[in-house]
């Protein structure tokens, strides 16, 4: 049951090249995943991210125009506090600076350029089975509360 | 809640998981406890031993394994499958294997024997941090998530005991 909510997750991917947009596009499919979003146009990300409500982001940090820092800034910005929206970057630099750069402004995750299809795969399940137990938990966190305030009701 | 709330209890929940490591090269495994001790976590167990390894994990009982791939008389793929039957279904109880093997084949047999995820040596202690934070984290709402599922149970149960009493 686990397997299919993840599948059915939706990943917005924002990365200017086409032919990286199009692997993973591919890839992801090939694994069953559903529901993918794709933009090669960093200014869409803000907006795609509003109108699409993702489950997962993967973020490319080099991009022309505005960088992918700057955009995870604006997505974090209206990402509600209580939510656990994990995003990904993807970075072909793999120095330790632009690692913890990119984790100290709120990326849960990294993969670099070129991409391991393997590495890929884990971190895209990491993630969403985490966001999967949060949202499980916040769900029965309000079942919980429904069913005290009934048992309270009965009981007075 | 909030997810800021969240990360503090996440902090010290984080800070109290405990960690078996498994490696053969006890320099590894130097190398990874005084970085884990630097970041807070203090309740840490290692063996360069491999066949103490599911014994340490019924004693021990880590939130977290660290597990070498490649050590004499018994594998990482080795522990891996000694591990499956002692770990049910739909507990979530992650292993993380150590190596320095990262071709995508033995990437994807780790996988596959039941790893969460993985760490290239030499180690990169961004990583090493990341890998080992979102597993205990997703361990941790797992666990809150059993809680909850637990003490729900036993409201249904309770509400279901008033009412019948309402019947007779």
């Amino acid at each position: 049951m686990l397997d299919s909510t993840l599948k059915n997750a939706k990943i917005l991917i924002v990365d200017d090249q086409e032919p990286n947009v199009i692997l993973l596009k591919d890839f992801l499919k090939l694994q069953g995943f559903t529901n993918i979003l794709i933009t090669t146009d960093p200014f869409m990300a803000v907006g795609l991210f509003e109108s699409s409500d993702p489950d997962l982001i993967l973020l490319d940090l080099i991009m022309p125009g505005i960088s992918g820092h700057e955009v995870l800034a604006q997505l974090l910005q209206i990402i509600p506090k209580e939510e656990y929206l994990p995003i990904m970057v993807l970075s072909a630099d793999i120095t330790s600076s632009a690692k913890q750069r990119a984790l100290a402004r709120g990326a849960r995750d990294f993969i670099t350029k070129p991409f391991d299809f393997v590495e890929v795969f884990f971190r895209i399940n990491n993630l969403l089975e985490t966001r999967y137990y949060y949202q499980q938990l916040e769900l029965k966190k309000m079942i919980l509360e429904e069913k005290v305030e009934m048992v309270k009701k009965m009981i007075s | 809640m909030s997810i800021l709330k969240l990360n503090k209890m996440l902090d010290s929940h984080l800070k109290n998981a405990k960690i078996l490591i498994v490696d053969d090269n006890q320099l590894n495994i130097d190398l990874l406890v005084e970085y884990l001790q630097m970041q807070g976590f203090d309740s840490i167990q290692t063996t360069t031993d491999p066949l103490l390894t599911v014994s340490l994990f019924k004693s021990f009982e880590p939130d977290l394994i660290l597990l070498d791939l490649m050590m004499p008389q018994l594998s990482g793929y080795q522990i891996l499958e000694q591990l499956k039957p002692l770990i049910p279904n739909d507990v979530y109880w992650p292993v993380l294997v150590l190596t320095a093997d990262i071709s995508p084949t033995a990437k994807q047999q780790a996988l596959a024997s039941g790893a969460r995820d993985f760490l290239a040596k030499p180690f990169d202690f961004i990583e090493v941090f990341l890998r080992i934070r979102n597993l205990l984290e997703t361990r941790y709402l797992y666990q809150q998530l059993e809680k909850k599922n637990q003490i729900l149970e036993e409201k249904v149960a309770m509400l279901i005991k008033i009412m019948s009493g309402w019947n007779k």
